[in-house]
């Protein structure tokens, strides 16, 4: 370690650019699976049921939903059954959701360090993504058994699963990254982003198909990123499945905002320990 | 660059907006608080200074600043090496997990790799004294035990600058003295800097060789310890306290053997201390004392006539009287010293006034400069030293 080229720290007033934040984070990489991991072993420390918590919570969501609007209101989803489409309709906005609750609270929970100890704060949420990550793996085996029950097949697309994945991370990471550097002085939006998730899933193909839906909220659908993600799941998973469009559009407005709301982020957490 | 530079600073300042107007020193209201004002300095490799200040100078700030937990506004600082900075212990704890978890969540957030945790797990643990506990969630924790693991994580990994405010007096006297054995092996080493902040002057003076004196976000130069804790101890004016309109005036002085007033004595030399006062009413029986105070803000002695039997000494309101007592020859320590006046009558403390003066000893001719191992204390008597 003494052979190593000397390690300099240069402190100014002067703001990272997004490349040198980039670098940055690529250098705190660690410290994103440490806090993730850490998240992990306390949100199951002294639980009986361990992360079987993580399962139980999909599982009932699924039994209500494919009850009610399955069973009661006979709700179909094309030819699909409708607790598979269901499930994969949860896959999606549960990662979203989780890391979009999660993430934005992160810098408060982290206060207390924040305020102690040097790093780029973005490793905050990104840690939340790694375990939103795991808690979808494991959601992920529910659809095991279901699958066998309905005699369905899996299509082979899966292998582009990562891919929608990454663009639903990339939406969610979006909103965390300006609520979460607005949330440490505008409190509000502790309250409004919540809010915001529970009417979220209602415009989100998650329970019904867009049949369904008044044509005069159609468009709600079309402007939702998330409903591309949640369509693009179906699409990866189930073979009859036909490809949403409106992944493509969605992609290109998303991608220069997230990295806008990296370089938005890097310019606020400078304050965090100050106003936090 | 110089390879042999640790610490380099150049005019760093920070304001911090406020929330509330409050008035500057002319009197305008404004938003800003300036809690750093253009400082400006350099450490060498291996060396440690402290920093001592009043409450609210700005010395935090200061080290927040260089761990880069918050911006300056204007300013450059460079600092080679890997950086501790332990503004707080246990920052980064989770009360949920275990020890051992906590020793591996820690040092990561402190930048370093598992591996390296690793190799110094075991060291980590048994400096902590708390092996039986170790797979215990920190929350079961005692407050000692706590510190002593967090203590613990800090000093064995491998940094080349610390950053210290207020973290060295944790634990228990056992773990403390244990601590500084530590941090003082730590010292010793060539390539490793300190940065320490502390209201312990106890603390600094075992640690640094240099401190800076900061006060209203202005740094003064490098002081000796003696100088940096002179002026930390001298921060607040001289102060009256309780009844502030019993005592009018009041006045020490220091006198040679030849009648000489200074400030500065030999050792080898007696100080007579010479005290003028008035007052603005009578009060019955007043008793005047004495309270000599060394560097550390220690209380070295307390002396008034009234203790030594000599009956009560009364004092004559109408005139002002010269009071003297005299310190021996042979008795203080270098470094310097405060008296303090203090009055009272029967059981009451009248009126006090904290640092009327101060004088300075320099090592007299009959002592040599060398030094003993380990702490000196106030007190440097000459011993009638025998062998036989």
């Amino acid at each position: 370690m003494k052979n190593q080229a000397p390690l300099v720290t240069i402190i100014t007033s002067e703001q990272d650019t997004l490349k040198e934040y980039v670098l940055k984070i690529w250098k705190y990489r660690a410290l994103i699976f440490a806090f993730a991991q850490r998240d992990l072993k306390v949100k199951y420390a002294q639980t009986w049921l361990g992360l079987g918590w993580t399962i139980i919570q999909p599982l009932t969501a699924l039994a209500v939903f494919s009850f009610f609007f399955g069973y009661v209101l006979h709700w179909r989803a094309d030819d699909l059954p409708y607790s598979l489409y269901v499930l994969s309709g949860l896959l999606g906005w549960n990662f979203f959701s989780y890391i979009v609750f999660q993430g934005m609270n992160s810098v408060q929970e982290s206060a207390h360090v924040i305020k102690k100890i040097y790093f780029p704060k973005i490793v905050l949420p990104l840690s939340k993504v790694l375990v939103a990550l795991v808690e979808l793996a494991i959601t992920f085996l529910l659809f095991i058994p279901l699958l066998i029950w309905h005699e369905q097949s899996i299509s082979w697309k899966i292998i582009f699963i990562p891919a929608v994945l990454l663009f639903n991370t990339m939406i969610a990471l979006s909103i965390v990254l300006f609520t979460a550097s607005l949330a440490y002085r505008i409190r509000d939006l502790f309250h409004v982003v919540p809010f915001l998730l529970y009417f979220g899933i209602w415009v989100t193909p998650v329970f019904f198909t867009k049949d369904v839906l008044p044509e005069q909220i159609n468009f709600l659908w079309h402007l939702n990123p998330m409903s591309a993600v949640v369509e693009s799941i179906r699409w990866c998973l189930f073979p009859n499945w036909s490809f949403s469009s409106g992944f493509l559009p969605a992609l290109l407005v998303i991608i220069p905002l997230f990295f806008f709301g990296i370089y938005f982020y890097s310019k606020a957490e400078n304050k965090f320990s100050d106003f936090i | 660059m110089n390879n042999d530079v640790s610490i380099n600073i150049e005019n760093l300042s920070k304001c911090y907006s406020l929330q509330h107007s409050v008035k500057d020193a002319k009197g305008n209201s404004t938003y800003e608080l300036w809690a750093l004002k253009n400082i400006s300095f350099e450490i060498e490799r291996g060396k440690s200074v402290g920093i001592v200040g009043p409450n609210g100078s700005g010395k935090s700030t200061f080290l927040k600043i260089l761990a880069g937990v918050t911006k300056p506004t204007s300013g450059r600082a460079e600092i080679y090496g890997r950086i501790a900075s332990i503004l707080d212990i246990g920052a980064g704890f989770h009360p949920e997990l275990r020890g051992r978890e906590n020793v591996f969540l820690n040092g990561q957030i402190l930048g370093f790799s598992k591996n390296e945790i690793k190799t110094k797990f075991d060291e980590i643990v048994a400096f902590s004294g708390i092996e039986k506990f170790i797979d215990e969630p920190v929350k079961n924790y005692s407050n000692g035990m706590y510190l002593r693991l967090a203590f613990s994580i800090m000093v064995h990994l491998d940094f080349d600058v610390y950053l210290l405010d207020e973290v060295l007096s944790v634990g228990d006297v056992e773990f403390r003295t244990k601590c500084f054995d530590k941090i003082s092996e730590l010292v010793a080493m060539s390539d490793k800097t300190f940065v320490l902040i502390s209201h312990n002057l106890n603390e600094i003076s075992k640690i640094s060789d240099t401190a800076f004196f900061l006060k209203d976000g202005i740094i003064s130069e490098p002081l000796s310890i003696d100088n940096a804790l002179y002026r930390y101890t001298n921060a607040g004016e001289k102060t009256t306290v309780r009844l502030p309109s019993f005592v009018k005036q009041a006045s020490v002085e220091f006198k040679d053997a030849a009648g000489k007033t200074k400030t500065e004595f030999m050792n080898t030399e007696p100080i007579t201390i010479e005290i003028r006062n008035s007052f603005h009413a009578s009060a019955g029986n007043v008793q005047i004392g004495v309270r000599l105070t060394d560097r550390l803000n220690n209380v070295v002695f307390n002396s008034s006539p009234i203790l030594q039997k000599q009956g009560l000494v009364e004092i004559d309101f109408a005139n002002d009287k010269k009071i003297t007592a005299t310190i021996p020859a042979y008795l203080l320590n270098t470094g310097f010293f405060t008296v303090d006046l203090v009055y009272f009558n029967d059981n009451k403390l009248l009126d006090e006034i904290v640092k009327a003066n101060y004088f300075t000893i320099v090592l007299g001719d009959d002592f040599t400069s060398r030094k003993m191992i380990g702490e000196s204390g106030p007190l440097k008597p000459y011993l009638d030293w025998k062998i036989e």
